[in-house]
């Protein structure tokens, strides 16, 4: 398996969980949350593709949307996290540092002897 | 939503992207042809040069990928469309024909026993 199909892998079971961290401060309007990740080494081949999974993330109840209006043009439409979105993020946390020392521990230390 | 962005290259993306969208139902593809259709408006505003526009699409990505990331695991269409119900229903009426023209012959033919 390439590199690239390495980070295709890893990009799949993370993205998700970094799209609700970086509304958990605020709520961002659609092109300046595909932007950060856009700009964000290794996070996204593909801007549109984020656009389902925000779909998603919002059927699933994890997110909320909201059209405003913009003195810059067109209306917005602004994604907020809910607290079902919070709690998903809390328990990814735990685990994805649990996860990433064990891995570390395998990847970098060998395992036990 | 047919609004053009005043952008040839815009204008021509996003009809690709609904042309590639039509898999999709039709709730569904209306989100996202109006999200899409909103990050453009977004960055067209922004962009200073014809360069940086099509940097915008390109970094968008290729519509029938955004297209395939919006189906469920499997890929497969997840409903189908209007007209090609109406196909199948018009299919299936024209495939009955020699069906009930068979049944009718056989119905009313007279019994070999019968004639002279």
């Amino acid at each position: 398996m390439d590199g690239d199909a390495v980070a295709a892998q890893l990009r799949r079971g993370a993205l998700e969980f970094c799209v609700l961290a970086l509304l958990e401060r605020r709520e961002r309007y659609g092109f300046e949350l595909v932007r950060i990740l856009g700009s964000t080494d290794g996070m996204v081949t593909s801007e549109g593709t984020v656009y389902p999974l925000l779909s998603r993330l919002r059927k699933s109840g994890r997110l909320t949307t909201t059209w405003r209006e913009s003195t810059e043009g067109p209306p917005r439409k602004y994604y907020s996290i809910t607290d079902q979105g919070r709690a998903t993020l809390a328990a990814f946390r735990e685990e994805w540092t649990r996860f990433r020392s064990a891995v570390d521990a395998l990847l970098f230390e060998g395992g036990p002897p | 939503m047919t609004t053009a962005t005043g952008h040839r290259n815009a204008d021509n993306y996003l009809r690709e992207l609904r042309q590639a969208a039509r898999v999709l139902p039709r709730s569904q593809r209306g989100e996202l042809v109006a999200a899409i259709q909103a990050h453009i408006a977004d960055g067209l505003g922004q962009a200073e040069s014809e360069a940086a526009v099509r940097n915008l699409l390109d970094d968008l990505g290729e519509p029938a990928d955004i297209v395939r990331a919006a189906l469920p695991p499997g890929g497969a269409p997840p409903a189908v469309g209007t007209l090609a119900m109406i196909l199948g229903l018009v299919g299936a009426g024209i495939g009955l024909v020699p069906f009930i023209g068979w049944w009718w012959r056989s119905r009313w033919a007279l019994p070999q026993s019968s004639l002279g």
